[in-house]
Formats: C-alpha cells, sequence, structure tokens
C-alpha cells in the first residue's frame, strides 16, 4: 500500500468516526423527541381515559333515571288500570 | 265538585274510536316480567277486571323494542283509552244523576200539585186530610232518599274525576321529572364528551405529525446508511476484502448504531400505532346513547305537549335508526414526491376556492394558524417538505383540533390530489 494509499484509508476511517459521531447524534436527539412525543400521547391518553370512565359513570346514572322512570311509569299505568277496571 | 278532565265532552266522538280488547285472558306473567317487586304487588292486588286491563297495556309495551320501552311505557300510560274508560264511568255517573235529578223534580211537582189542592181542602174545610197530609210526607221523605243517593253518584263523581286530575299530574310530574335530569344529566355528559374528543382530536394530530418524524427520522439514517456504503467502496477499491470489511470494528459499531437507531424509531412508531388505536374505544357508546335519550325526551315533550297523537309504539321506534354521518374515505393513493408545507396549504386552498367558488369552506387552511398550531415541530414548519400522505392525515386532525369537524375533508384531499389541479412550483 501506497503512502497515498494509506493517507486516504486514514481519511476512510476519519469519515467512519464522522459519521458514527453523526448516528450517534441524531439516535439521541430521535430518543429525546420520540420518548417526549409518547409521553404526550400517554398523558392525553390517561385524561381520555378519566373523561371517558367520567361519562361512562353519567351514562350509567342515565339509565338508572330511566329505570326509576320505567317504574314510575309502570305504577301509573296500574293505577289507570285500577280505575278503569273498579265499578261504579 | 272537581273540575272535569280537559276532553270530558269527548265521550261521543269516543264511541266511534276503535274498542280496545280487554276480554282476552290476562297473560300474568308477562305483565309481571316487566315490574319491579311494589307494582308486582300493586298488580296482585287489582280486580279481574283491571288486570286485564294492565294486560292489554303491557301487551302493546311488550311489542316495543326494548331500546324503546321507556317511550311505550309513556305512550300507554298517556293512552287515550284510560280517559275514554273514565268518561264512559264518569257518564254513567252523570246519567245516573240526571235521572235522579228527573226523579226528583217529578217528586217535587207531585207535592206542589198535592199541597194545592190541600190548600184548596182545608179552605172548603174539609174534614180528615190526615190521609192527604201522608202522602206528602211520604214524598218528602221519598225525596230527601233520593237527593241521599244524588249526592252518592254526585261524591262519587266528584270523587273519580279528582282520581283521574291527580293520575294525570303524577303522570305529567314523572315525565317532566324525566325530562329535567335526563337533560341536566346529558347536558354534562355532551360537555364531558366534547372535552374527550377534543382530547381524542389532539392524539390524532400528534400521532399523525409523529407519522411525518418517524419518516423524517428513518430516511436520516437511511442517508447516513448511503454514506456508509459510500466509504465501504471506496475501502474496498484500496485493496480492502469484503471479509476485512465486515470485520472492521469501526464499521461494525456504526452498523449497529444505525440498525439500533431504526430498530428505536420503529419501536416508538409501534408504540404510538398502539396508543392511538386505544383512544378509539372511548366514548363510542356516548353518542347513540345521547340520541337515544334526547328522542325519548322529544317523545315526553310531544306527549306532553298533546301534539296530535302519531304516537304508534311502533312508530316512535324510527328515530333511534338514526346512525351518525360515517366519515367518508379517499382511495387515493399518492405518490411519495414531496412539497412544502405552505406549497400544499396553498395549493389546497386555491383547489377548495375553485372548487366552491368562494373561499368560506370550513375546511379553507389558515396557514398562520396552521403554524401556531404546530408551533415548534419543525417537521411542519411552512417550508418543511412533506408528502401527500402525511398531509393528508394531518389536515383532518388539525381540523378536528380546531374545531372543524369536517366528514368530506378526506374525499376532498384525495380530489385535490387526483384531479391535479395540484401543480406545485419547484423551489
Amino acid at each position: 500500500m501506497t503512502d497515498d494509499q494509506n493517507t486516504t484509508k486514514q481519511d476512510l476511517k476519519n469519515q467512519i468516526q464522522a459519521l458514527m459521531a453523526q448516528v450517534e447524534k441524531e439516535n439521541q436527539e430521535n430518543a429525546v423527541v420520540n420518548k417526549q412525543m409518547i409521553s404526550e400521547v400517554k398523558e392525553l391518553k390517561q385524561k381520555i381515559d378519566v373523561i371517558g370512565a367520567d361519562i361512562e359513570k353519567d351514562l350509567n346514572e342515565l339509565d338508572k333515571i330511566e329505570k326509576e322512570t320505567g317504574d314510575k311509569l309502570d305504577k301509573i299505568i296500574l293505577e289507570q288500570a285500577e280505575d278503569a277496571g273498579d265499578d261504579l | 265538585m272537581g273540575e272535569l278532565p280537559q276532553n270530558f265532552d269527548r265521550l261521543k266522538a269516543s264511541a266511534q274510536e276503535p274498542q280496545v280488547e280487554t276480554t282476552a285472558p290476562t297473560n300474568e306473567a308477562q305483565v309481571f316480567a316487566d315490574l319491579n317487586e311494589d307494582n308486582k304487588g300493586f298488580f296482585a292486588k287489582l280486580s279481574e277486571g283491571s288486570k286485564q286491563l294492565a294486560g292489554w297495556a303491557y301487551e302493546k309495551i311488550k311489542n316495543t323494542p326494548v331500546v324503546g320501552k321507556l317511550v311505550g311505557k309513556a305512550q300507554i300510560a298517556f293512552h287515550e283509552h284510560w280517559m275514554n274508560k273514565h268518561e264512559e264511568k264518569a257518564n254513567g255517573l252523570k246519567g245516573r244523576i240526571e235521572e235522579t235529578n228527573a226523579k226528583i223534580a217529578e217528586m217535587e211537582n207531585s207535592h206542589a200539585e198535592i199541597s194545592g189542592a190541600l190548600e184548596e181542602l182545608r179552605a172548603q174545610n174539609v174534614p180528615n186530610m190526615k190521609s192527604v197530609e201522608e202522602k206528602l210526607r211520604s214524598i218528602e221523605n221519598n225525596k230527601k232518599k233520593l237527593e241521599g243517593t244524588r249526592d252518592g253518584f254526585q261524591g262519587k263523581l266528584e270523587a273519580r274525576n279528582e282520581k283521574m286530575k291527580m293520575r294525570t299530574e303524577k303522570r305529567d310530574a314523572v315525565v317532566d321529572e324525566f325530562i329535567s335530569k335526563a337533560t341536566e344529566k346529558l347536558d354534562l355528559v355532551e360537555k364531558k364528551f366534547e372535552e374527550l374528543k377534543d382530547s381524542k382530536n389532539q392524539v390524532e394530530l400528534k400521532a399523525s405529525i409523529a407519522e411525518v418524524r418517524y419518516r423524517k427520522q428513518i430516511e436520516g439514517l437511511d442517508k447516513q446508511q448511503d454514506a456508509k456504503t459510500k466509504i465501504e467502496n471506496a475501502l474496498k477499491k484500496l485493496g480492502m476484502t469484503d471479509s476485512e470489511i465486515q470485520k472492521d470494528p469501526s464499521l461494525i459499531s456504526l452498523n449497529t448504531s444505525i440498525t439500533e437507531g431504526k430498530k428505536a424509531i420503529e419501536s416508538s412508531r409501534a408504540e404510538m400505532i398502539k396508543e392511538r388505536e386505544g383512544i378509539d374505544k372511548q366514548g363510542r357508546k356516548v353518542e347513540p346513547k345521547v340520541r337515544s335519550f334526547k328522542n325519548k325526551i322529544a317523545e315526553f315533550q310531544r306527549m306532553k305537549e298533546k301534539r296530535p297523537s302519531a304516537v304508534g309504539v311502533e312508530e316512535a321506534q324510527t328515530a333511534y335508526e338514526d346512525e351518525p354521518e360515517p366519515v367518508i374515505e379517499s382511495k387515493v393513493e399518492a405518490g411519495t414526491e414531496e412539497f412544502s408545507v405552505k406549497t400544499f396549504i396553498e395549493e389546497f386552498n386555491k383547489f377548495l376556492v375553485e372548487k366552491f367558488g368562494n373561499n368560506k369552506e370550513p375546511e379553507m387552511i389558515d396557514v398562520n394558524k396552521f403554524t401556531e398550531i404546530t408551533k415548534g415541530i419543525k417537521e411542519l414548519a411552512p417550508d418543511a417538505n412533506i408528502q401527500f400522505d402525511e398531509f393528508r392525515n394531518i389536515i383532518p386532525s388539525y381540523l378536528k383540533s380546531i374545531g372543524v369537524d369536517s366528514k368530506r375533508v378526506k374525499v376532498l384531499l384525495g380530489d385535490f390530489y387526483q384531479e391535479k389541479i395540484f401543480k406545485p412550483k419547484t423551489n
């Protein structure tokens, strides 16, 4: 291998080192950004879960209101049947 | 006397209405199935006639779809059949009162005639008027008895009218209470649902932005990979063998870094997809349920206001079949060419103006607002390049995040691409 070739080879080795540094820098930056993005989404998802559970509770209460109203209407229907079916 | 129900005078008209069949045997098991314990107890104490009427009512309710049971019950509670029955009975009592009054009047006439005759006879000094006087007393006694009977009927009529009035008030109060409680709860649910949707839109937007970032990050590492390949080729030209290159520690290390970097990006991408998928489930039940309750409230209000009763129990169910308008998807497949965010926005706005002839369409994108929302995200800066697919994914999420819930935006974006209205200026 000539001196020139040795110099070129050393340049290439240096380029590899520079490339390595660049890749590591990018990997680190990507990791930070990606972690941040996931964390933001997780935070929002937590908020969504809390609101979702809260809404679920309200929907159950609506079901309860419906059930209670249904029972009251049953009573009214039966009372009306009683009035309509009794003797003069 | 208690105030008569509003449609008390409709008896004649109601006689022409279809008569409710109440002679069918009562299916008690069916009636019981839908009642709570208190009501079951109440039902058990009813007379056979009343049970048959209840059987008729629950036979109708039984045929109502589960989702519309409450409305079905309210419709039965409001059914004119009960009023007709009441009128029938009240009129029966009124008839007896009139009949008794007529008899009393007859007696009064007889009493007046006999009294007149008695006076004349007394004036003529006719002796021994005792039998006539007894007759008068007998008439007076009978009249008193009849007045007592009439008062009894009158009392029954008043009691019946009062009871009917009370039932009507109670029924209206139940309906009012439902409307009030359900409306209050629905308002709360809708408010929370808006908050939920807002957070979901933010997740969508963040996930769409993340996708642009992941692609750019992979592209960045691909470029480093290309640079590494060039170095390897140069080393080969200098006489290094493939085996030597593969064993070179620096190159092995570089290769590992690139591969690991890509793996980390893919792993983050997979996590993001997982997180995004999870939110779809939240709030899925809300809209149909809110719609169903709103329909119930509307039905209750309509019944209360006694608007023309097309109250067929079955008919009322059509309202529940409404489904939310589906989001129309575009099947246009886009290429991978990139243009700046600003160019995409400007060209899409131009497309909308050309298509609709105005610049007021809700899908129009304000560059400044878009830049403000995506501030700090260098991949979405106005001069950053993105692909059409990324633009197509981001815009619906962006529009939702600013309160524009467009069902057609995906189709518009597809048309925008497909019709080649988009003719980007090269930089």
